[in-house]
């Protein structure tokens, strides 16, 4: 009886059924190639193991063991109406409620630290933050995760929110601690969201590599996400279709 | 039941030598390696309620650094070059035992197979997963992590000979 290499591969990685197991053993007895074959397998995985085996087990850097225990927690989703109710309340800032603060206590801030040479990225009037110049084509055109160089201008992921609107999360990466939501409005993309993410003195070492996207906006985006967040595929569609 | 929040937290603290370890094999560089573990976690602990005991919790892990290499670090992974593992401050010992030459070079076999075979030979050979819980955790068919493995195998055997 013959077996092919995938199957042998199967049995030294412990994934065969027992039948299968006990055939193949049957065989190793008469044909001494199989055996060879499959210890060939089985030590390879042992070098594997022995060349990347305890290597990270001392000298843990102290930013991951803070960031384990003091890094921010949200729920995912709140499945249990009922749980959740009874859940001690937690103050959340529904997403119209914490952009309208985030608008008035940042702008100033965020303008003010833009060190940005041409066009502004961000333009405030008639009671809303719009995107504009840079940061516009960025929403308009570049693919999330894809880096643009001499864009400065990152977008994290896009989806569709609860709205009807398609919307974006962007950071700006001269500014490396401003990021934010941006959803498609007929006319311009609004600014719903908006964070930056200034280090306190304390968590500067829990910052320092930080993601892009300030956790609050993650959580903004949990609660205003309708669904998944869209794929590279339906990503593409949804820009060719101009985000409507 | 889900875990609590403080489960999750020493959770991460008891597996971060393996999530460094999985981390390093896909971004070839310790620092690197360590951005993307602490993105990870900070993603985890923004959805802690997703993970369900009945799966690995390094499973899940894995899972997320995977995605967090794929949509934000690998796009700004600030290396281009691959670091061999004797100039990263590896520790070697007794370089010149023949077992630690072995293990040099197995490091550097592994780190020199594409990404797609680095996965599956790390997270299976390496981290014991099996088929399922690898092909889970990389959104791919049994089948093909399989062919991924068998190719990877294939490589790392020549470098071994």
């Amino acid at each position: 009886m013959t077996f092919d290499d995938a199957t042998l591969m199967a049995y030294a990685d412990g994934e065969l059924d027992a039948d299968t197991r006990r055939r193949i053993e049957a065989a190793m007895a008469s044909d001494p190639t199989i055996a060879e074959t499959i210890a060939k397998h089985q030590h390879l995985k042992r070098e594997l193991q022995a060349a990347f085996d305890t290597q990270f087990d001392g000298d843990v850097p102290e930013r991951l063991l803070t960031a384990a225990r003091t890094a921010p927690a949200a729920a995912a989703t709140v499945t249990d109406i009922a749980s959740a109710r009874i859940a001690p309340a937690r103050r959340r800032w529904s997403l119209p409620e914490w952009s309208t603060i985030a608008a008035s206590l940042l702008l100033g801030v965020v303008i003010a630290r833009l060190p940005w040479k041409g066009e502004e990225p961000l333009l405030a009037g008639d009671g809303r933050m719009t995107a504009s110049g840079p940061l516009a084509a960025a929403l308009d055109r570049q693919l999330s995760g894809v880096r643009v160089e001499g864009s400065g201008i990152h977008i994290g992921l896009s989806y569709r929110a609860k709205t009807g609107e398609f919307c974006r999360t962007f950071a700006m990466s001269e500014t490396s601690d401003i990021s934010g939501i941006a959803c498609r409005t007929p006319d311009a993309w609004r600014v719903v969201a908006l964070a930056s993410s200034e280090p306190s003195q304390s968590d500067e070492r829990y910052r320092m590599a930080s993601t892009t996207v300030a956790p609050i906006i993650l959580q903004a985006v949990q609660d205003s996400i309708d669904g998944d967040a869209l794929d590279a595929t339906e990503e593409t569609i949804a820009r060719d279709r101009g985000w409507r | 039941m889900p875990a609590s929040v403080d489960q999750i937290r020493d959770l991460i603290v008891t597996t971060l030598p393996r999530l460094r370890r999985f981390a390093r094999t896909i971004t070839r560089h310790p620092a690197d390696a360590d951005d993307l573990v602490q993105i990870a976690i900070e993603r985890a602990l923004l959805r802690f309620e997703q993970w369900r005991p009945e799966s690995k919790f390094e499973s899940w892990m894995f899972g997320i650094i995977r995605n967090a290499w794929i949509d934000e670090v690998r796009s700004r992974q600030r290396h281009d070059r691959v670091f061999l593992p004797e100039e990263s401050g590896e520790r070697v010992g007794d370089a010149s035992s023949e077992a630690q030459l072995n293990r040099l070079s197995m490091q550097r076999a592994l780190l020199a197979l594409p990404e797609e075979q680095r996965m599956a030979v790390a997270l299976v050979l390496i981290e014991g997963l099996s088929y399922k819980e690898a092909a889970d955790v990389l959104e791919v068919p049994i089948g093909t992590v399989t062919s991924r493995l068998a190719r990877g195998r294939e490589a790392l055997q020549k470098s071994l000979s």
